[in-house]
């Protein structure tokens, strides 16, 4: 099994800063001009043999970048990938040729089926092992690598005996992937697994850990608090749930790795009680802001 | 100390997401299965969104509920989920008022099936007009996206719209009835069958030709399921058929016999 390398998909234009693509802003973002928006989709939803959900991103990548971020892979899985469902995920990626391409680490797929959420695994050797394998099979499946999201964590149960950025280096060194660093997962799970004995926003420096050159993108968005379930300190976890404008903590993160690491295409995602567009583009404005005071571009 | 190992294993965890309650030992599990149930729900009520109309939000969701335990989704593709559905609601015992129910859900299924169809170029008029000069031995391909399906019992055309459009208080006329959906270009349309035209698509389908299909329709009595239904317009048919996009633009030749 060798790395992927780069192939001859669609030349790389220069991304800033990208929103999360609905159906209800359709008319908004294509009547958008912006130099380096991006809009990102999530694969699974375009996985059709014709029609709308595929002329939508015809129409799109007219005027902007995209990205096609998988959602159903189950890379930290137990079962073996789906050969059917990485077909489409490879036909899709072929077809499109998108600036982006995305997955998780995480699992959703067992022997009895589908689960429509991200699952967590301990960061174990052999988990190591196994998502190496299996990001290498889906590499060459789509003839290009593939960026690779770190999870929210909500437990301190698991039993990881790898650290977040060790185990992320030593995936992308093994596998040609690259890093997509969701930000906000990294706060919230800062906050969701912090103990009350220091500053619980200093636990997210890890991200400077990481090898920045292979962080090809980043993820922001907001959180809500969870009703019943707390943290070790007695305050609600809080939850990836994307129905929120982005929280100080992940923007402060945001602006100190980008002087750390350079510019990076950066995404606010919002998924859930979507607001009118002009409330996404104000993010996705104050991300760009960030981006343009850097020198450094990727 | 077995048990703190198993914790957290993906066969734990897994058993804590299927389980139709949660478990004692479900802890911050919950938050994973809030997730899951809630998007395997709204997936499927988002597929089936007739039933939503009809039966209202609260009994659809519970329904689907019921359902995904019985059958637990497979697909990553939310768009392919729930195939079974109209078949479960058929014979639902919370359904029995409503024994259309499950042919309502059918037009729904049967509209996503149309929307993520392949694309194909439709039949034009000047094909069509071929097709009806050598009627004996011409067979049509129908479009990708042509999908139907006829109910017996009930006007399912009608209830269908009136669910997809969260109409009330309106009594549709009660016959036997077919629906038929088609993607000719972006949206998908639909149409209302009688017999004639639904006897039409079926022998098409079948791989008879141009001539026998329109046989089949007229031998079909117009009336049978709906005394009102007038014998069909072979000319305002045909209308239909281009308007709708039934058909592909490429016809077969039956080769004759020696």
């Amino acid at each position: 099994m060798s790395k992927a390398t780069p192939s001859a998909h669609r030349a790389t234009r220069q991304l800033g800063a990208g929103v999360g693509a609905k159906a209800q802003h359709w008319g908004d973002i294509l009547a958008t001009q912006a130099d380096g928006f991006w809009l990102e989709v999530h694969a699974e939803n375009h996985m059709v043999l014709g029609g709308p959900r595929l002329t939508v991103l015809e129409a799109i990548q007219a005027k902007h970048g995209l990205s096609i971020h998988g959602v159903g892979l189950s890379l930290a899985g137990p079962a073996p990938i789906d050969r059917e469902h990485l077909s489409k995920f490879s036909q899709l990626v072929r077809r499109t040729q998108p600036d982006l391409v995305s997955e998780h680490l995480a699992w959703s797929v067992d022997e009895s089926g589908y689960f429509p959420d991200l699952l967590p695994a301990a960061r174990t050797p052999a988990l190591l092992s196994h998502v190496v394998s299996r990001v290498q099979q889906v590499q060459e499946a789509i003839g290009r690598p593939i960026a690779i999201e770190n999870p929210s964590h909500y437990t301190a149960q698991l039993a990881h005996t790898l650290g977040e950025a060790e185990f992320l280096n030593a995936l992308t060194a093994r596998s040609g992937c690259t890093l997509l660093l969701d930000l906000n997962n990294v706060v919230l799970s800062s906050h969701n697994l912090h103990t009350g004995t220091h500053n619980w926003q200093d636990t997210s420096n890890w991200v400077f850990e990481l090898d920045a050159s292979t962080v090809s993108e980043i993820h922001l968005a907001g959180i809500s608090l969870d009703d019943g379930a707390t943290n070790a300190c007695g305050e609600p976890l809080w939850i990836d749930s994307h129905s929120n404008p982005v929280d100080e903590p992940v923007w402060d993160l945001y602006q100190r790795f980008i002087e750390h690491a350079g510019c990076r295409p950066t995404l606010i995602e919002w998924d859930n009680d979507v607001p009118a567009f002009d409330q996404l583009w104000r993010m996705r404005e104050q991300a760009q802001l960030v981006l343009n005071q850097q020198q450094v571009c990727a | 100390m077995s048990q703190q190992h198993n914790h957290w294993s993906s066969a734990w965890l897994s058993q804590q997401l299927r389980a139709a309650a949660p478990q004692p030992d479900v802890g911050l599990a919950q938050i994973y299965r809030n997730t899951a149930w809630r998007g395997w729900i709204d997936a499927l009520t988002a597929q089936y969104p007739s039933i939503s109309g009809h039966m209202g939000d609260e009994w659809a969701q519970a329904a689907a509920r019921l359902f995904l335990q019985q059958h637990p989704p497979r697909s990553p593709v939310m768009l392919d989920i729930g195939q079974a559905y109209p078949d479960f609601l058929r014979t639902f015992e919370h359904a029995t008022q409503w024994p259309w129910l499950g042919d309502v859900a059918q037009a729904d299924w049967l509209w996503s099936r149309a929307h993520v169809a392949a694309d194909a170029p439709v039949l034009d008029q000047a094909t069509w007009l071929g097709a009806i000069g050598s009627a004996q031995t011409t067979m049509l391909q129908l479009h990708p996206s042509c999908h139907w399906h006829w109910c017996e019992q009930a006007p399912v055309a009608q209830l269908w719209h009136i669910g997809r459009a969260r109409i009330s208080h309106t009594q549709p006329a009660w016959h036997g009835q077919g629906i038929v959906f088609t993607r000719p270009h972006g949206d998908v349309f639909n149409a209302a069958l009688t017999a004639q035209e639904w006897a039409f698509l079926k022998a098409c389908a079948a791989g008879q030709c141009l001539s026998q299909a329109v046989e089949a329709a007229l031998v079909t009595p117009h009336n049978a399921s709906n005394p009102d239904t007038p014998e069909l317009d072979l000319s305002a048919f045909s209308a239909k058929l281009l308007r709708l996009g039934i058909f592909s633009n490429h016809l077969s030749q039956i080769t004759p016999h020696a």
